[in-house]
């Protein structure tokens, strides 16, 4: 599992995953991943459009940082999952608990108060 | 170091199967080795993509799942697997001797309704249910069989 950081626009945090986020991706990015995102505190939408298989110690690593990041006020989105990993997500009702969009556009325009 | 290896292709897997040991206390890694393996067995036999993820997910829940739950420190962390492919589906038994534990008993919670709802643990017998199209266990000679079976389409 690789990440690249970068910047989305006006203060949103852009992680790209690519790889498979299971148990071993989630513990070759997670420190990484969550540093990039918690401690700045700013919203962050994750591009999985890389991410070729999901298993559920990927999706502890989205929800312990997306919470961590909700108690610094700030958001997170996740976008562009394909389609088997996006079933995966639904069945384990990650959509019921964050944004999940099709695309980075809709990511960042489903952040509270994204001006772009 | 991580190993997983092939007990036998053949004298003692079911026909048309193969069985493998996983040494769990090796982590992650060692899980990784299965699935690949498993992989390379299943290539031949033209299952959907959906299935092919659904045999991967079920085998990287329930192996993490024993490494969790089923031993202590003490121990050594074992997992045998095989794997059958019938007409319509590819079954998996997993076998361990670890302290007993039936995850079809195990309570299903409901959903978390928002993030600060949400809790670590349970998603992976929630996965390993909704993509299973059946799962059976038993306990037997100090050993935990878990059976899952998973629609080749």
């Amino acid at each position: 599992m690789e990440m690249t950081v970068a910047e989305a626009g006006a203060g949103v945090t852009c992680i790209r995953l690519n790889g498979r986020l299971d148990a071993a991706g989630a513990d070759a990015v997670g420190l990484r991943f969550t540093a990039a995102i918690v401690p700045p505190g700013r919203n962050a939408i994750i591009d999985l459009s890389g991410v070729t298989f999901m298993a559920s110690m990927g999706m502890r690593l989205l929800i312990s940082t997306a919470r961590a990041l909700s108690f610094r006020q700030a958001q997170l989105v996740l976008f562009g999952a394909q389609v088997l990993v996006q079933d995966v997500l639904e069945q384990a009702a990650l959509d019921q608990i964050m944004p999940i969009t099709a695309s980075e556009l809709q990511a960042l325009q489903a952040l509270d108060g994204f001006a772009g | 170091m991580t190993s997983a290896a092939f007990l036998s292709s053949a004298a003692d897997a079911p026909e048309e199967g193969i069985a493998l040991k996983v040494m769990l206390d090796a982590g992650p890694a060692a899980i990784d080795v299965a699935r690949r393996a498993v992989l390379d067995f299943l290539a031949p036999h033209g299952l959907s993509p959906k299935a092919a993820y659904a045999v991967e997910l079920v085998l990287e829940e329930v192996l993490m799942n024993i490494g969790w739950h089923a031993y202590d420190e003490q121990s050594r962390h074992e997992a045998r697997l095989t794997i059958r492919v019938g007409a319509d589906e590819v079954l998996m038994r997993f076998e361990d001797d670890g302290s007993a534990f039936d995850p079809t008993r195990q309570a299903e919670s409901a959903p978390p309704g928002s993030l600060a709802d949400a809790r670590p643990g349970g998603l992976g017998l929630r996965l390993v249910r909704r993509f299973a199209r059946h799962i059976g266990y038993e306990r037997r000679d100090g050993s935990n069989r878990l059976t899952v079976g998973i629609g080749r389409q």
